[in-house]
């Protein structure tokens, strides 16, 4: 009770924290009034969750605050008997807005959007906007708006006057769709729209606003007049972040909207609800400790066994452990905090805890499998003084060496280290979503995932699969692609499948020098290939870059997802560059050749908020034509990467992870092959580690 | 093959400790309407060995517990609750909190204990860096009034004491709070106090039930 009491007070103050600077969103999911924009952004970093519903339409919109100044957005809205022949239909958008210019006690904020930058061009639009606030409450909004933002009262393009050309809107030609409809943006005839928003306190407020949009499309298509231009609505805030909002809509419907804003950077509780690490003892009391009396030495097995034991209960793996001449060097794994830097803290502590005192350097490896990475090394006077120091964590980090350790420790100075043998039997879910018939499709089931490790850096592990509840199977859709079938066929494998070996791998993994990372790996690789592959990875401590290679010759396994294998092979590979951009991005290249034999690059940017909470996008061009692609035009998507510690306040390394792609095909796809290094050893890196020292003494 | 599903789907919902490391689905999942039993063996030893006891209360999440003193050194006191949950004190003081959802980390109280415990009255500063949620240290300082709160009776365990009050009341620009000791005149031991903990958890009450 009292921690569901904890929960409870530190999910309000997590959810209410963004909510002073909440602004309104609209019927698109973004600032706006109700179904007009605004200059408005969200508070850098942000990102809302939308649904809006009013006669006939649904529009359910993400929307990330990537910049200080810059939105993008991602809808997806279903518009009822809106094709004619087809009835209903999913439509997809993307938008994007700049906020030109901030609001100041003289002037407005500015801001320039387009809405449906690569879509089907249903929602098509452009538009400048001016937003001012008065008297604390009233906050006034006027705008020109190109395209469906120019259906009421239109007159032709300003624009025109800089360039002939601006005058007319051509047709969109919309060809397989998934590319940005440029020749349309900012032309044909343009229109006025307005509104206003009084905040009458600060949970309530009412919107009026003149739309510019006569809804032509809808209106042909199933009735819906719009031809009354005035909207109002009221807006409420829940004191959990929670947003409802009420409209009459165009003198002919009314909509509703609930959405909700979140900030990444906040969590359940500052720390979370982990056991604290064991204080450090007085030094004289450790060395009175039994194992540290004189029968024994200082470097005796007696102490290392202490340790071990001491570390495990910290959820820390100890693989090897050396002691003599005042220092002592442990390498351990870390299998349960989502810092490295934590890890670390604690090891150190326990250290501090069971080492005699005469050893007074210590040195912590930090490894997977068995493979070593970084290397921390630290006083233990140190930790005496700064453990309770108000600036302790930076100070003690100012004072620790963080280098690379090529070499580790042998594993045999810990008895029992290798072999070593772990599994995991659980649920899981896969979602597949945007299918026209079924937006919606998922495969909920058991999981056994199982790895053996008989020496330092060869794993052999696998993972199984058995789908209890499954929409997956029933898609009819049939892949059209006229190219090789490595991705499209997935409805294949849903179907065909029952019980799944999803992989089966051998994998060594070793370092070849210093800052360099080599793996190979062999088997089942991933649910639809199998093969061989083979990366090497170039990654110093200190530096932002990081440099990779990857060649892989990989068969296409059978629809059921056993051990059989399809006729279709490729030698498929990547060079990768890394990118750890100052603030929170991250950039990645990987340009090379793709499972359909064609070749290319895929571009991702990431936004990795320091608590490990990750949002990025990503596209893929190649050497196939977007009409040969097909539908989408080229491989694109965006990734969402949540430390599940952050909902629970425990720690665990367990992430919510989800690649949200508007439609998946042959070109551009990349082998799945698990354990890409660079991944594999990031957060064990000199970067996320010192990003993360804050927990050090957590 | 649909005995492998009943199997399946059998497994996942009885299975406790299927797997070999920490795993939080799983046991959320099967944690579903069974009582934990906490054994830590930090605990039991402190138990056996008749710590120190503390007890304390959280106002505003309205829960209490005790806490079981584990380590002193350099003139902290560690004490840790049944659940792993820590404390940090400084000659009463709170300095730090782990595992409490409050993110306080370390503190430069000197200031503060120097004047409540001579009983002056005087402006003070004091010191508190704490973990955000974003996992980065922030330290902020708060502004304090440090001032004679009278006397006040107060029944012990054992006793009656009349007990010396002090109240300290802080500000930053956007956070204030009252914090309040009560002092055994006769030993000048800190018997009880009042103080904030952090945005997060607010105020608890301390009081030392066993020495």
């Amino acid at each position: 009770m009292r921690r569901f009491g904890r929960f409870l007070v530190g999910a309000w103050l997590f959810l209410a924290a963004p909510m002073a600077q909440a602004q309104n969103l609209s019927t698109y999911g973004t600032p706006g009034l109700i179904d007009m924009p605004t200059a408005d952004v969200l508070p850098d970093g942000h990102f809302a969750a939308t649904s809006s519903v009013f006669r006939d339409t649904v529009r359910n919109t993400f929307v990330f605050q990537m910049l200080p100044r810059v939105y993008g957005s991602f809808r997806y809205s279903y518009l009822r008997d809106l094709d004619g022949q087809n009835g209903s239909i999913y439509d997809r958008s993307f938008d994007i807005h700049f906020l030109l210019r901030k609001e100041t006690a003289r002037g407005p904020a500015i801001g320039l959007g387009l809405r449906d930058i690569g879509g089907t061009g249903i929602y098509g639009s452009e538009y400048v906007v001016l937003t001012k606030t008065f008297a604390d409450r009233w906050r006034v909004t006027g705008g020109m708006g190109w395209g469906r933002l120019a259906g009421r009262n239109s007159f032709s393009n300003p624009l025109g006057a800089i360039d002939g050309r601006f005058d007319t809107r051509p047709n969109l030609d919309f060809g397989t769709g998934g590319t940005l409809s440029t020749s349309q943006w900012f032309r044909g005839p343009a229109a006025l729209f307005g509104g206003v928003e009084y905040k009458y306190s600060e949970k309530l407020s009412f919107l009026a606003e003149y739309s510019s949009d006569v809804y032509e499309v809808e209106g042909e298509a199933n009735g819906f007049d719009a031809d009354f231009p005035v909207n109002i609505g009221v807006n409420y805030k829940f004191e959990n972040g929670v947003n409802l909002n009420g409209y009459y809509m165009y003198g002919s419907t009314v909509g509703f909207q609930v959405s909700y804003t979140h900030d990444p950077r906040s969590s359940v509780a500052p720390g979370g609800y982990d056991p604290a690490a064991p204080a450090l003892k007085p030094a004289e009391q450790v060395a009175l400790a039994s194992w540290n009396l004189p029968e024994e030495t200082s470097d005796s097995t007696g102490a290392a066994d202490v340790l071990r034991v001491r570390l495990d209960q910290e959820g820390l793996r100890l693989i090897g452990y050396q002691a003599g001449g005042g220092r002592a060097a442990i390498e351990i794994e870390n299998n349960r905090y989502p810092s490295a830097a934590q890890s670390v803290g604690r090891a150190a502590r326990a250290m501090a805890n069971v080492l005699h005192p005469s050893l007074d350097h210590f040195a912590i490896t930090l490894s997977e499998n068995g493979v070593p990475i970084t290397k921390i090394e630290l006083a233990r006077s140190d930790l005496y003084e700064l453990e309770n120091d108000l600036e302790g964590a930076w100070r003690t980090l100012s004072r620790a060496t963080i280098s690379d350790d090529s070499s580790g420790i042998p594993s045999e100075t810990v008895p029992g280290a290798f072999p070593h043998f772990s599994y995991r039997f659980g649920p899981y879910a896969r979602l597949s979503f945007f299918d026209p018939d079924e937006p919606l499709r998922y495969e909920l089931g058991a999981e056994f995932e199982a790895s053996y490790i008989p020496v330092a850096g060869l794993t052999f592990s696998g993972k199984v699969r058995q789908p209890i509840l499954n929409t997956l199977d029933d898609t009819v859709r049939e892949s059209n692609s006229i190219l090789p079938h490595v991705r499209s066929d997935w409805p294949l494998y849903a179907k065909e499948s029952n019980f799944q070996v999803n992989t089966l791998t051998g994998e060594y993994l070793w370092r070849p020098g210093d800052d360099l990372f080599a793996r190979v790996t062999a088997g089942y690789l991933e649910e639809m290939f199998g093969g061989v592959s083979a990366e090497l990875l170039w990654s110093p401590n200190e530096s932002r870059l990081a440099l990779g290679g990857e060649i892989n010759y990989a068969r296409q396994r059978n629809f059921d997802m056993l051990f059989g294998f399809q006729d279709y092979d490729i030698l498929t590979g990547h060079a990768s560059l890394y990118y750890d951009m100052p603030g929170d991005y991250f950039a990645q290249i990987d340009a090379g050749r793709y499972l359909a034999g064609d070749w290319g690059a895929t571009f991702s940017l990431d936004r990795e908020f320091n608590n490990g909470f990750k949002i990025g996008a990503f596209f893929t061009l190649t050497d196939v034509s977007f009409e040969d692609f097909g539908e989408g035009s080229f491989d694109k998507g965006i990734k969402l990467e949540i430390p599940l510690s952050l909902f629970n306040g425990k720690s665990t390394q367990t992430k919510l992870t989800q690649v949200i792609r508007p439609i998946l095909r042959d070109g551009g796809a990349r082998l799945a092959v698990a354990n890409r290094l660079y991944g594999y050893t990031r957060d064990e890196r000199a970067g996320r580690l010192v990003g993360q020292w804050g927990r050090f003494y957590r | 093959m649909s005995w492998l599903k009943g199997i399946a789907l059998g497994v996942l919902l009885f299975c406790t400790g299927c797997s070999s490391q920490d795993d939080v689905i799983a046991d959320s999942l099967s944690g579903i309407g069974r009582k934990k039993v906490f054994s830590d063996p930090r605990i039991e030893a402190l138990q056996e060995s008749r710590s120190a006891v503390l007890q304390i209360a959280f106002l505003e999440l309205e829960a209490s517990g005790v806490l079981l003193r584990e380590t002193s050194r350099d003139g902290r006191d560690t004490w840790i609750s049944v659940e792993g949950a820590s404390i940090i004190l400084e000659k009463g003081m709170i300095v730090g909190a782990r595992g409490v959802g409050s993110g306080m980390m370390a503190s430069d109280v000197s200031q503060s204990l120097n004047a409540i415990y001579s009983g002056q009255s005087q402006d003070v500063v004091r010191f508190h860096s704490f973990l955000t949620e974003n996992d980065e240290i922030e330290t902020r300082s708060y502004k304090c009034a440090v001032e004679s709160g009278g006397r006040q009776d107060m029944t012990l365990v054992d006793r009656k004491v009349n007990a010396r009050v002090m109240r300290e009341s802080c500000q930053s620009l956007d956070q204030t709070f009252l914090n309040i000791y009560w002092f055994d005149p006769t030993t000048g031991r800190l018997i009880q106090s009042r103080q904030w903990m952090g945005g997060n958890v607010g105020v608890v009450i301390l009081r030392e039930l066993a020495v």
